[in-house]
């Protein structure tokens, strides 16, 4: 018997419906499933976001401002904070080594032995000695004034030719007198005797001759051994050429003579602002210049200023100040007192007030590069008592200080950067914002410009209208800001899409900044190591991006 | 009838205002589908009508459910040459709404139980491999990246972009024992678990606050999350881990589930189940990651001028950079091997069922699930029709995951010893599912074996005393 099932037919009508559009209903929707899911042609996606971000937001004390360039070794900060700028010469600027002092000339001395039938008739049955023959000769130098007293060889060798007619084994006996080494006396031998030309060098590093109670006087001794030999030696010749030469010396005590080196002169890069005031006008309430000597060699000497150039190469300006220093362009610098020589020190300042105001005429030239020429003159009084090791020198510094304290304006700072905007199609707007607190008693404008590669101007950000830089409330009588005052400053710059667009062979920007003290660059403000500006930019930008989701 | 059905009317109407918004786990039909064994899932005390069932392996049960924020057509516009358009907009509106993107998939490896004690108990057994995702996108996640932090949306507000991540995956080894109590008016079940970790990623804290300062443009951020994560770092080597290691990775856990019902009279029941209350101790390739310094404000201020003009050598690279600067600032530590405890998500269910006769029956349910502290419930009223032993028909309407057109559909079909089933709670969103924000479906093959004919049944309802002739 069959079960009965109701559902078929009257428990739930709908049953049969379903069994028989299911299928169908089901295909209909598998179908329409695989069309839904099929991501060929995915259109892009379209991207505008509004980004607001911060830029930067730096601190920047006026030392981090003028440090920037690498040119911190020219920088003096006091315990105030005032700051100066300080130019300077390195210390081979002037410098007058020991051996450019004392140049010797070679000394040359002979010696010559005829065997006679006597000697002969020694060596026929012993080894003969050779009587030692004393040579005396002098240690000249270049300048006739020269007079040793002591000398000690750095470098040196004596060069002996030997041209003896016989050959025998023994030797030539060679003693300086008046010469150690290592505390011995200093001797040396020649061996063997050969027959013939023959050259032989010995070392002289170290030798020391005394010369005190003999000036410049050398006294050697020649003798020597022949060995036993049956070998008839009657009328044979010992015969040998000697040359002293010294190279450099090591320590000296005498009289070097007069000298003088005309014509000492450097010229130093002045790299503080670069070419940042080059378009502006100046002024240093209190610039100085400083000439140090330094003497540790035994020996006086006058220097004379004979230029002191500063050099603009941008406006091809130079002035030549030497002239107006009056006494100071004189120096006498005396010789230390031996032994051991201490350094002597002696400074020359100069001021605006002691050179007639040639100090600021001097730096009115803004200088890129300064030179200067002296000459020396060492023993200008004559004969005195000379002395030097190879560690001693005669050097000079030479210095000057920009205090900045002073009233300037149009000082202008120029720098230019890479500046590449390679896909301006997708920046649809720029919003540019900048926040300044100044803490500096300096006022100024900036303005940013866009150029090309050949630097043709393109845009600039701040179009007519620069962005402003103010200066700190500024106390006049002591040129210093009011404490905790600052100006301040907020700019907004737009740049449509169109601006934009026109960026997009920009390869260079360039900052221009020109400043001024307050009172149209008439009130002198002092500088300060610790005066800051605070910069803020931000910026806020709406980008139109096309993001590729088919690929 | 009436005097029933108004307060059914009362409590629904209750209901649904207790349960807004409303995100509950899906799989709600199957709790009133009397003739399915796997019901006992949804609550043990749900003893099978069959004396013995046995889930064919991976067949037995296979239950998927997901939710997301949007629906096909949310995200897709196609035009009349088949070119696709993505509505990121959209999509993002509809994030505004719900941020949540929800998977559950249990798949029975295998079930069975039986009737022991001639009848007065049931035993079961099962393994099932079980996953659970919460993810949350916040909106304003996707409105930082697709509108960009001077969007009105975000400009000089706070704003929480952290996501939330919670997923678990493991085997559960299920043991359960149900029976009937004052005469068959009541019966009870509970299930007690093994619980063997495979995967897991838990989100214990996630903020991210953004805030873009309107006068200057700086960028303050606050981060304090905590991400613990259990195989996942390193799951590119999965599997090359021994075939022991794979089954039992080391990540013990323990889970019960109990439940019950109550008989009131003849035509009203009324059930309840809290399922999952349980953890898993992870403790095989854990890694942690952790904000370093959780709540500290930071500020991106900008750079200093200097790094700013070197920078525009190739502006197309500046926001790159300043990507890279403000992440920087974000420091985030890394922790291994640290054993970490996590919750299952806890579901709770409570119901009433009013039953016509023997074939038709109202039901009315109350679920929800409990995860990471927050609970997310949901409503189902359906109606079920029975044949005994042959047909199961349900049709639902069911709220959840703050929607409110779903029209749940299911079916249970026995021809001889073999049962299939197929269930969902949205029917319309498996049709219609260009509109649809989610699906559930719960299909399974079982052999499920009957009493005789003739044979005493097991005792599965005590007689209403109310309903007995005086």
């Amino acid at each position: 018997m069959k079960k009965h099932i109701p559902i078929v037919t009257t428990d739930f009508p709908l049953l049969p419906a379903l069994t028989r559009w299911l299928p169908l209903l089901v295909l209909i929707m598998m179908t329409g499933c695989r069309k839904d899911f099929q991501f060929d042609k995915v259109k892009d996606l379209s991207w505008n976001p509004d980004m607001a971000i911060a830029l930067v937001n730096d601190t920047i004390s006026l030392r981090k401002i003028l440090t920037q360039g690498g040119g911190e070794r020219h920088l003096v900060i006091d315990e105030s904070g005032d700051i100066s700028i300080l130019y300077y010469y390195n210390d081979d600027a002037l410098r007058i080594r020991p051996n450019d002092l004392i140049r010797m000339v070679p000394v040359p001395f002979s010696y010559s032995h005829t065997i006679t039938p006597e000697e002969q008739a020694v060596i026929a049955v012993s080894d003969l000695t050779l009587a030692n023959v004393p040579v005396t000769f002098s240690l000249p130098g270049t300048n006739p004034d020269l007079r040793v007293d002591m000398l000690t060889i750095r470098k040196g060798r004596i060069r002996i030719l030997t041209h003896h007619t016989f050959a025998n084994d023994g030797h030539l006996n060679v003693r300086i007198v008046n010469a150690t080494k290592d505390g011995s006396q200093f001797s040396f031998t020649v061996s063997p005797v050969v027959a013939g030309n023959t050259e032989t060098t010995v070392d002289l590093a170290g030798v020391k001759f005394d010369l005190s109670s003999s000036p410049n006087k050398v006294t050697a001794e020649v003798g020597g051994v022949l060995k036993q030999t049956q070998t008839n030696l009657t009328g044979q010749q010992l015969a040998a050429d000697f040359e002293i030469r010294i190279d450099t010396v090591a320590e000296f005590r005498g009289y070097l003579g007069q000298h003088t080196f005309p014509g000492l002169q450097d010229t130093v890069s002045v790299n503080v602002f670069n070419n940042a005031y080059t378009l502006g006008n100046l002024y240093f309430m209190d610039p100085r210049a400083t000439i140090t000597l330094y003497n540790s060699i035994g020996i006086p000497a006058n220097i004379t200023i004979e230029k002191m150039v500063s050099v603009n190469t941008v406006s091809q300006r130079t002035l030549d100040i030497a002239g107006r220093l009056g006494a100071g362009a004189y120096i006498q610098v005396p010789s230390p007192q031996p032994p051991p020589a201490p350094w002597v020190v002696r400074s020359t300042e100069y001021t605006n007030e002691n050179t007639g105001n040639a100090m600021y005429d001097f730096f009115d030239v803004k200088p890129d590069h300064a030179a200067f020429q002296v000459t020396a003159v060492v023993n200008p009084n004559g004969p005195a008592l000379n002395f030097f090791t190879d560690t001693s020198s005669f050097h000079a510094d030479m210095r000057v200080k920009l205090p900045l304290w002073g009233h300037f304006d149009h000082l202008t700072y120029q720098d230019t950067f890479d500046f590449s905007l390679t896909r301006p199609k997708e920046i649809e707007y720029l919003e540019f914002r900048t926040h300044l607190a100044n803490g500096m008693p300096v006022s100024g404008s900036m303005q940013v410009y866009f150029t090309d590669e050949s630097y043709n101007r393109k845009d600039s950000l701040a179009g007519n209208d620069p962005i402003l830089i103010r200066q700190a409330p500024t106390d006049p009588a002591t040129g210093l800001p009011y404490p905790g005052m600052m100006g301040i400053r907020d700019t907004t710059y737009i740049l449509g899409y169109n601006r934009i667009q026109n960026l997009e062979t920009v390869k260079k920007a360039i900052i221009k900044a020109v400043l001024e003290s307050p009172d149209n660059g008439q009130m002198n403000v002092r500088l300060r190591a610790t005066q800051l500006i605070n910069l803020e930019f931000s910026a806020r930008a709406r980008l139109r991006k096309n993001i590729e989701i088919s690929h | 009838m009436r005097r029933y059905l108004t307060p059914v009317w009362v409590l629904g109407c209750l209901l649904m205002q207790a349960v807004s918004p409303l995100q509950a786990q899906h799989d709600l039909g199957l709790y009133n589908m009397k003739m399915i064994p796997q019901r006992m899932f949804q609550n043990p005390a749900f003893i099978p009508q069959q004396k013995f069932y046995l889930g064919l392996p991976v067949l037995s049960g296979l239950q998927s459910s997901f939710s997301v924020p949007f629906s096909y057509n949310d995200l897709i516009e196609r035009d009349a040459y088949d070119s696709v358009t993505f509505r990121v907009g959209n999509f993002l509106k509809k994030l505004g709404n719900y941020d949540r993107f929800r998977l559950y998939t249990d798949v029975d490896v295998l079930t069975l139980g039986t009737r022991i004690a001639n009848g007065k108990f049931y035993l079961g057994l099962s393994i099932r491999e079980r996953i659970s995702q919460h993810i949350r996108i916040p909106e304003n996640l996707g409105n930082l990246l697709w509108y960009g932090n001077a969007a009105p949306q975000l400009f000089g507000r706070y704003a929480n972009i952290a996501p939330s991540v919670n997923f678990t995956a493991f085997d559960e080894w299920g043991a359960s024992l149900s029976g009937y109590a004052m005469k068959d008016r009541i019966t009870w079940g509970v299930r007690l678990k093994y619980l063997s970790g495979r995967f897991d990623a838990s989100t214990i804290r996630s903020r991210f606050d953004v805030y873009t300062d309107t006068s200057n443009y700086h960028l303050f951020m606050q981060s304090d999350f905590e991400f613990r994560t259990s195989g996942i770092d390193d799951i590119d080597t999965y599997l090359d881990q021994p075939a022991g290691r794979l089954v039992f990775p080391g990540n013990h856990g323990v889970g019960i589930d109990v439940g019950a019902t109550f008989r009131v009279n003849d035509h009203l029941e009324l059930n309840a189940s809290l399922l999952d209350l349980g953890f898993i101790r992870w403790k095989s390739r854990t890694m942690n990651i952790i904000s370093h310094h959780p709540g500290e404000i930071f500020e991106f201020d900008g750079f200093s001028l200097q790094d700013f003009i070197d920078m525009l050598s190739n502006i197309n690279l500046v926001g790159q950079k300043i990507t890279d600067s403000v992440v920087d600032l974000v420091e985030i530590d890394t922790v291994y091997s640290s054993p970490y405890t996590s919750w299952l998500p806890t579901r709770y269910n409570l119901g009433g069922t009013w039953s016509f006769n023997e074939h038709h029956h109202l039901n009315l349910l109350l679920n929800g699930v409990s995860w990471h502290g927050r609970l997310s419930p949901g409503l189902s009223a359906s109606w079920y029709y029975e044949l005994p032993k042959i047909l199961g028909l349900m049709v639902s309407y069911n709220v959840y995951d703050r929607r409110f057109t779903n029209v749940g559909f299911g079916l249970s079909v026995h021809a001889g010893p073999i049962q299939l089933y197929a269930l969902t709670d949205n029917l319309t969103g498996l049709i219609f599912y260009h509109r649809t924000r989610g699906y559930s479906f719960h299909v399974g093959l079982t052999i499920a074996i009957h009493d005789k004919e003739g044979s005493a049944p097991a005792p599965t309802r005590a007689p209403d005393p109310e309903a007995t002739p005086k």
